[in-house]
């Protein structure tokens, strides 16, 4: 159903959204039922053998009430082996989404990958796959194993009524079945200890409820862990944590990060996270990807108003302004998107070819690309 | 947590003094009273001969008076004579209680055991054909009146098809003993147990059911899928656990509630528990009966809120009671 | 109300010692919302609603019920207190035509043949023996017959009756109750015990049950949300006094406490109509605490959120305080609670009238109407008289519960789908 039909009277018409929701949720849920997916369906290729991670024209939309968000909306980029990669972008922007996406635990049934596919390299075989087209049952023995997370909410994100030791252990001991109990609490031991977390093996023995949320941050860190992963994906792992605490986690991720040779993919809102941490950045901006570079790339030759916008409304310590710079206007509705930059409405460096279809790629340099109308060749 | 519990049934006896006091001015203030009733419309009563009933019932004193005595005594733990069957308020309540026990214990444990696991199900796989099934059930029996779905029954499977005695609690022209008589009174109460547990089960669903979609929600269930457990362990033991504690504040709630009687049920089938002699002394206007059981059921609805809270605090780690 | 049958409220928090996770999360500004598309919280509150299939089963159920009950009567020829009657006597062939074009009956029924069985030797009469029921258009053909003839399943009302005396057709003696019949196409559900059209009955008598369930709401709602809101409101003093009648209220008994009323009611000779009235007080005093529980719960979140720092430091006075933004901010709550509340307090009166303490025949309401079971003959032999008004307590409630439920679900901001 085109986005015309869905108005009527130049309002929004309800009965057809839910009505269109309902086919097309049905749709991808009956895809994701089928059990027995034979190997050949999802097994790929990868487009440079020293990537990791793949994305490739990634879509996730979420079918609401008052219409189809594209939360991820066409997402492209690479997470090379062994290196650190930056999400960045406003809150809402689809990164979050994005690595969700990647775990295949977007909130269903509204919440649904409609397009595009998410490449991986495992290690072991050496298959390719891809994570979007994998029956449930496979996703399961890469979650926790091969990708980990941290999430934002060390608070909430433990199972209030079990001791840490058991939801530590139980992440272990579903991966590796084969382990004696004492190996389990072993190498649970171990890990809160090379978390930071004196006093390990009494820390076994808490509720999560009895632990600071720095604590908690470092428990689900180790958790992450638990398993040599090839890639972490940390979502906003800092976020909710006090600003003292909040250094201590980039520390102790940065120093985890050269000793287990995984990569990382950091999803923040918090440009000097970045900057401490990341090889390579990515900048999103309403579920698609408007620029991506190495760090230097972006820190240095910013070349998309928003990505520019976005460092200069960082303070810096010795630069007197009069006013902090901040991007005007807001992050426009989700639903209705025009298919034009998305940004254009709150551009302070549009020109006139900005008012045509949403800008194709400008690659300024073999790592460099930005989505944008300007004239990139006078700089 | 000695100190919370102190404080509580502190609070609880205060409660049940108001409830007394209200209880007794509405008892005595009422039109007509149970001497009036045993006397309306015999003629060869004469106005003394009222008088020195209403002396002997205790019913000449004025409220604040009788109130009076009848708090001193009751502290003590006399709550009377009853009225209408001429025995010790207590003592009848001792005894009446254990039969409605008898009826509500088995009714208790097949309401948990069938609506608890019903509603997980129903959340686990939510709107789909199933979940409208057992909802639409769990409706029927919270909307169903309980005399209506008795009569039902009984129509049905007592007058009906013969399986089951229509009412009482033993056959009166057989005098079983041991094993027999269990025999005899469990099929007896068949049917009343079949529909208090019917009307039980639905709010235990309803209630399993909603708390554990909102468990299933949470950012914990979300880690312990990205931590790659299979969908049977996130379910039925992560998401299963949380799901308990309010469910089993509830059942540690209800458990005072088994010796409280079902007033309706066993009226209809006529099971002689502590419900059926409540319906009675409060339509003969039996004071004492009527003071002390409600007192009786007021105090186990106090004690269970109590227990609900107890039961929290010893099912989720979070909860110290101060 | 742990002597009713076990009904219980899980919804309601037990008590005031409550631990404090379990409190409820602060509600949002709901009717505020409105996004940039024009789309009102109200418009994705009722897309929702309608999007749940049961509460709208639901919805046209309790529709359907209420059109039954207040304007199927207009369409029923049969008033509530009509009784109706059956010559007990055997017609000859004439008879029945004259009847007939008197316009008594109508030439579709049937009519049984009467032969006289044997001579009894005991009584020394001879016994009727009845055939089997044939048209009563097949008799006329045979207008010489001499057989006599009963009137098959038929009723006549008062009008009529009086009309079968004047022209003699049978005498005062020989007029009985038309009762206990089954159902035919007279009487849709049979007649019950009285000779009343159990059909007209269960409109009668359902508008009794629904009127007390609506009255009784208000009252609750009025009471629940006035008290709640000064208790959530000011705090204090008031506070603490009005949450401990709440305390005393809730650990009452709730059913012993309206038999006890209404065994003293018939004492002091309460009319019907002043039993209801004094019923639905009652219902209500008893049924306020839940709702102003809630709303005091409400209010006192509400009151530390920042847009009531706002209305404060803009200088509204209080009661435009509490009825601009503190109740709209509740009202989800209260409409879900009061709309489950019509269905317990119906729940309530229909066992009350069952009991036989409610109102009293020939008064209907559904309870009453269940209440003929104690009969055991209405009960064995006569299901058309209790099943129906049963059915009708039945599905009104889970029609209501089913509503309550949906909106309860489209209202939650959290809800998913």
């Amino acid at each position: 159903m085109s986005e015309q039909a869905k108005t009527k009277n130049g309002k929004l018409d309800l009965r057809a959204i839910a009505k269109a929701n309902r086919a097309e949720i049905k749709k991808y849920e009956t895809a994701k039922k089928k059990h027995h997916a034979s190997p050949s369906e999802y097994q790929t290729k990868m487009r440079d053998s020293n990537n990791l991670i793949e994305f490739d024209n990634l879509q996730t939309y979420f079918f609401t009430d008052i219409g189809t968000v594209k939360a991820v909306n066409g997402v492209s980029f690479d997470i090379p082996r062994g290196s650190t990669i930056a999400v960045v972008g406003e809150s809402g922007c689809g990164k979050s989404v994005t690595s969700l996406s990647l775990m295949r635990l977007v909130q269903g049934p509204q919440g649904q990958i409609v397009g595009g596919s998410i490449r991986y390299q495992q290690s072991s075989g050496g298959q390719a796959i891809d994570l979007t087209k994998l029956p449930d049952e496979e996703i399961r023995k890469i979650r926790g194993k091969e990708i980990a997370m941290i999430f934002q909410e060390p608070m909430t994100s433990l199972n209030p009524v079990f001791r840490i030791g058991k939801q530590l252990g139980e992440a272990i001991h579903i991966h590796l079945p084969e382990l004696s109990k004492e190996e389990v609490h072993k190498r649970t031991v171990a890990l809160l200890e090379m978390v930071g977390i004196a006093r390990a093996e009494g820390i076994t023995k808490s509720y999560p409820h009895e632990l600071s949320g720095g604590m908690r941050q470092r428990v689900m860190i180790a958790m992450a862990l638990a398993l040599d992963p090839q890639l972490i994906v940390a979502d906003e792992p800092t976020t909710a944590l006090d600003v003292t605490i909040q250094a201590q986690i980039l520390d102790l991720l940065r120093e985890l990060k050269d000793k287990i040779n995984a990569s990382i993919m950091l999803i923040t809102h918090d440009l000097g996270v970045v900057a401490e941490m990341a090889d390579y950045v990515v900048v999103m901006y309403a579920g698609r990807v408007i620029e991506q570079g190495t760090a230097e790339d972006i820190y240095d030759r910013p070349a998309h108003p928003y990505t520019i916008g976005l460092l200069g409304s960082i303070p810096v310590i010795g630069r007197k302004v009069e006013e902090l710079y901040s991007i005007p206007g807001n992050v426009p509705n989700p639903i209705h998107m025009p298919d034009t930059c998305y940004f254009k409405e709150r551009c302070e460096r549009c020109v006139a070819a900005c008012d045509g279809n949403y800008p194709d790629v400008v690659e300024l340099s073999d790592t460099h690309k930005v989505w944008c109308y300007r004239d990139f060749s006078k700089r | 947590m000695w100190q919370y519990i102190v404080r509580r049934i502190f609070i609880s006896v205060m409660i049940l003094f108001g409830i007394s006091i209200l209880l007794y001015i509405l008892i005595r203030s009422m039109p007509g009273d149970y001497i009036t009733m045993m006397t309306t419309g015999k003629n060869n009563v004469t106005p003394a001969m009222v008088e020195h009933l209403r002396h002997l019932y205790g019913l000449d004193t004025n409220i604040p008076q009788g109130y009076f005595n009848w708090i001193s005594r009751a502290i003590q733990g006399d709550f009377g004579v009853s009225f209408f069957y001429q025995r010790p308020v207590a003592d009848i309540i001792g005894e009446k209680v254990l039969v409605s026990f008898t009826l509500a214990l088995p009714v208790f444990i097949l309401t948990i055991l069938i609506g608890v696991p019903l509603g997980i199900i129903s959340a686990t796989r939510p709107y789909s054909k199933l979940d409208y099934a057992i909802t639409t059930i769990a409706f029927v029996g919270i909307s169903v009146p309980s005399f209506f779905l008795a009569v039902v029954l009984k129509r049905v499977f007592a007058y009906g098809l013969k399986w089951f005695p229509p009412f009482g609690m033993v056959t009166a022209t057989e005098d079983y003993t041991g094993f027999a008589l269990f025999m005899d009174k469990s099929w007896h109460l068949v049917l009343p147990i079949v529909c208090l547990t019917f009307i039980g089960i639905g709010s235990y669903m309803r209630y399993a059911r909603s708390n554990m979609l909102e468990v299933l929600d949470t950012d914990y269930i979300r880690t312990a899928r990205a931590k790659g457990l299979p969908e049977g362990t996130v379910i039925y033991s992560h998401a299963f656990r949380n799901t308990l504690i309010p469910i089993v504040t509830i059942i540690g709630g209800s458990i005072p509630g088994l010796f409280a009687g079902a007033m309706i049920t066993e009226n209809l089938f006529q099971i002689p528990g502590i419900g059926w002699y409540g319906y009675q002394s409060l339509t003969n206007g039996d004071i004492p009966f009527v003071m002390a059981f409600n007192l009786f059921v007021a105090a186990l609805t106090l004690l269970g809120n109590l227990l609900a809270d107890i039961s929290y605090a010893l099912v989720d780690p979070r909860i110290r009671l101060k | 109300m742990p002597t009713q049958d076990p009904k219980m409220q899980p919804e309601e928090q037990t008590t005031h010692g409550q631990p404090s996770v379990q409190e409820q999360p602060s509600a949002p500004e709901h009717s505020s919302i409105q996004t940039t598309h024009g789309v009102t919280f109200g418009q994705l509150v009722f897309r929702r609603f309608v999007r749940n299939k049961l509460a709208i089963a639901g919805f046209f159920a309790l529709l359907i019920m209420i059109l039954f009950c207040f304007v199927g009567t207009l369409l029923n020829p049969y008033r509530e207190y009509e009784q109706f009657f059956d010559p007990d006597v055997s017609f000859s062939v004439q008879q029945l035509s004259e009847m007939k074009d008197l316009n008594l009956i109508s030439e579709k029924i049937k009519v049984t043949p009467i032969k006289m069985g044997a001579v009894s030797s005991i009584l020394g009469t001879a016994k009727e023996v009845a055939g089997e029921p044939i048209a009563l258009t097949e008799v006329l053909k045979n207008p010489s017959s001499t057989e006599t003839f009963r009137l098959y399943h038929t009723s006549f009302r008062l009008a009529q009756k009086n009309i079968l005396l004047e022209k003699g057709f049978c005498t005062g003696e020989e007029i009985k109750l038309y009762n206990k019949m089954p159902i035919t196409g007279q009487h849709l559900l049979g007649t019950d015990v009285d000779g009343f059209d159990v059909f007209t009955r269960l409109q009668y008598g359902g508008r009794v049950s629904l009127l007390v369930g609506l009255i009784c709401m208000l009252f609750a709602v009025f009471l629940g949300a006035v008290l709640g809101g000064i208790a959530g409101y000011y705090g204090g003093f008031l506070d603490g006094a009005i949450m401990r009648i709440v305390d005393v209220i809730n650990s009452i008994p709730v059913f012993p406490i309206i038999i006890l009323f209404n065994s003293f009611m018939r004492f002091s000779k309460v009319g019907d109509q002043m039993k209801i009235y004094y019923l639905i007080i009652i219902i209500a005093a008893l049924n306020w605490t839940g709702l102003a529980r809630l709303v005091r719960g409400q209010i006192l979140s509400l009151r530390e959120q920042e847009f009531m720092l706002a209305t404060e430091t803009v200088g509204l006075r209080a009661g435009r305080r509490i009825f601009r933004h503190l109740l709209p901010n509740v009202m989800p709550q209260i409409i879900v609670n009061a709309t489950l509340l019509v269905g317990g307090v119906i729940l309530l009166e229909s066992a009350l009238s069952f009991l036989g303490l409610g109102v009293s025949p020939p008064y209907s309401t559904w309870g009453i109407m269940i209440n003929r079971v104690n009969d055991p003959l209405v009960m064995i032999h006569c299901p058309y008289i209790w099943l129906p008004p049963g059915l009708c307590i039945l599905l009104t409630i889970m029609a209501i519960n089913f509503v309550g439920d949906g909106l309860r679900d489209a209202f939650d901001p959290k809800m998913k789908r």
